[in-house]
């Protein structure tokens, strides 16, 4: 107790030493640790000041769990919609724990989020997957197939991924390298690393691809030793 | 073959540090799969490379694994290896979160006292206030 009382009373000695932006994370770091709301409000209103959003989204998470109306009542004021709109994916992310309990303000958050995505986003983490799928059929192809992949992680049903590799092959896509690799890297997670590395040889660009081998690597590497030894040769 | 495969491809890479980053990377994914031994084999091959700090944030990374998986005494063996003052004393910090001890805590903060500068300082002291916090230590 002696400790915390002199590290809290160095740490806000030297709080006005820091920018701006450290002074905000810093001040909810602190409320972190002593759970006072004066300190919360001091963290609030210098992150709210300065637009600092990505602070005002922690914020939100940290308090979902004590105090999830008035993390609510918070996020409402966020006023960048889409970092609003995170805030509210968290605040759900969080109530999830315990869905029956507090499936009144889980409806009430989830209601308020506009963008589709976002949407499916929260719905995936109440595991309404019929739900995120019907969206993911109406959404930009690339989020259509993130939604895939997310969904198989959730439920483990390769099946998903299979529609997420059908997904990139049949659109254009910008970024089909970073897609196969998330796929590839969820399939080394369900243990099909046959899949995994199909799929790795399918990737262009050679750090894409490394990081999917260092995944299968990890997990299945029986000659290890004998490439080690190899290698120095 | 996997692994082997994966080295060829490796040694493909022609920068350094992207080289060191698969590595890293490479440790990692060793290290959350349990396989510490393997992973402190690649810091090795990441320290022959002569990228001294990159070796040193893969240990701080397998630390922080074995901390977290309550491989307390480990941990501190390996914490012992690193050079960097900075990463050192982060992850004491790290592992006074999960042994609970009051000698690793005091440890931590008497290392902290150490930092000169002053932002580094700080967030070190923060992340200590949290760790005390978490353990019921705050009044």
């Amino acid at each position: 107790m002696e400790l915390f009382k002199k590290v809290l009373g160095e740490v806000r000695a030297q709080l006005e030493e820091v920018s701006k932006y450290h002074k905000a994370l810093n001040l909810v770091k602190i409320w972190q640790a002593t759970h006072e709301g004066e300190d919360l409000e001091k963290a609030w209103e210098c992150a709210h000041q300065e637009g600092y959003f990505d602070i005002l989204v922690e914020i939100v998470k940290s308090l979902a769990l004590e105090n999830p109306e008035e993390a609510l009542k918070k996020a409402v004021t966020i006023n960048e919609k889409s970092w609003r709109e995170k805030a509210y994916i968290e605040i759900v992310k969080k109530l999830s724990r315990d869905k029956e309990r507090n499936s009144g303000i889980i409806s009430q958050t989830i209601s308020l989020i506009e963008n589709k995505y976002h949407k499916a986003l929260a719905l995936l983490e109440i595991g309404k997957i019929n739900e995120v799928l019907e969206i993911a059929k109406d959404v930009l192809p690339e989020l259509k197939v993130e939604l895939l992949i997310l969904v198989a992680k959730k439920t483990r049903n390769e099946k998903y991924l299979i529609f997420a590799l059908k997904s990139i092959k049949g659109v254009k896509l910008g970024n089909k390298d970073c897609f196969r690799k998330e796929i590839a890297k969820v399939f080394v997670e369900l243990g099909n690393y046959r899949m995994a590395k199909e799929i790795a040889d399918q990737i262009g660009f050679l750090d894409f691809q490394i990081e999917v081998w260092c995944e299968i690597g990890a997990r299945d590497y029986e000659s290890f030793r004998f490439v080690l030894e190899n290698k120095s040769n | 073959m996997r692994v082997f495969v994966l080295f060829w491809k490796i040694n493909q890479i022609e920068s350094l540090f992207t080289k060191s980053e698969a590595l890293k990377y490479f440790a990692r994914a060793l290290a959350k799969s349990g396989r510490f031994e393997r992973a402190l084999e690649i810091t090795e091959i990441i320290g022959e490379l002569e990228l001294n700090l990159d070796k040193d944030m893969a240990l701080e990374e397998i630390s922080q694994i074995m901390a977290q998986r309550n491989l307390i005494l480990r941990a501190k063996h390996i914490i012992k290896q690193i050079q960097n003052p900075s990463l050192r004393i982060k992850a004491l910090v790290e592992l006074a979160k999960f042994s609970k001890e009051e000698d690793d805590i005091i440890n931590a903060y008497n290392e902290i006292e150490k930092v000169e500068n002053l932002g580094l300082k700080l967030n070190l002291l923060v992340e200590l206030l949290k760790v005390l916090s978490d353990l019921g230590r705050r009044p």
